[in-house]
């Protein structure tokens, strides 16, 4: 199964938060003009997108001290646990380039 | 060898066989340089990983590449490789001489290279693979 196809299952099988999530986290990007840099780096590092999780948990305790209720951090914690979801991302930075 | 559908165009391109004197030239600069290499580092670790580099950058100029167009979108198989995009997701096509690209960007970006894909038509029937990517993405820049 290619990327593409992945992205477009997982893209059917998040909820209506996740998608809205995604969406305000594209916009965030491109209203801070950043979306080619966060491109690149995106496409490079997409194969470590489950390793990236798993550091979110790990520093999760740390995030916490600062963050009393990260619940945006935790929601892109379990999202990035899936294959396909940087390419979402990735797609919805596209649209907005 | 092009294959023709109502629903599917698919074809493989394969530069190296079309285009032996490149491929002559390919072969020499890639023994100069890895024996540049082997001479100047004494290494033949380090000659080998030139060589490796060498051959994977220019992938699609050696090695056959199989194409399809088909109702969902654009897909690419080079070496066990498959890149896939959708044609909602592609934007903009620009067309050259011996190839074309497909952008999901709307305008030229450097990203292209890295998000949109490049249909080589070494092998395939130019008009009808032209004529395709223009009924499915629209306007079209041509280069070249």
């Amino acid at each position: 199964m290619s990327d593409d196809e992945q992205a477009s299952a997982l893209e059917e099988a998040l909820s209506e938060e996740d998608r809205a999530f995604l969406n305000r986290l594209a916009d965030g990007i491109a209203r801070r003009r950043l979306t080619p840099v966060a491109l690149f780096f995106l496409e490079s590092t997409k194969p470590l997108g489950f390793l990236g999780s798993q550091a979110m948990h790990f520093f999760r305790p740390v995030v916490q001290i600062v963050w009393s209720d990260p619940a945006s951090y935790d929601r892109l914690t379990r999202l990035l646990e899936k294959r396909g979801s940087i390419e979402l991302l990735l797609r919805r930075l596209e649209a907005r380039a | 060898m092009v294959e023709t559908d109502p629903a599917t165009l698919a074809w493989t391109a394969h530069p190296a066989r079309s285009r032996p004197r490149d491929l002559a030239l390919v072969a020499a600069a890639l023994f100069l340089t890895t024996g540049a290499v082997l001479a100047s580092l004494q290494s033949a670790f380090l000659a080998a990983l030139a060589a490796v580099i060498i051959v994977v950058s220019i992938a699609p100029f050696l090695f056959p590449t199989h194409y399809r167009l088909s109702e969902r979108g654009v897909e690419e198989r080079r070496l066990g490789m498959r890149r896939a995009r959708a044609w909602r997701d592609l934007r903009r096509v620009q067309i050259g001489a011996r190839a074309a690209l497909v952008s999901p960007f709307a305008r030229p970006s450097w990203l292209d290279r890295y998000r949109g894909v490049l249909l080589l038509f070494d092998g395939a029937d130019r008009e009808a693979v032209v004529a395709e990517l223009r009924r499915r993405i629209g306007e079209t820049d041509h280069v070249g």
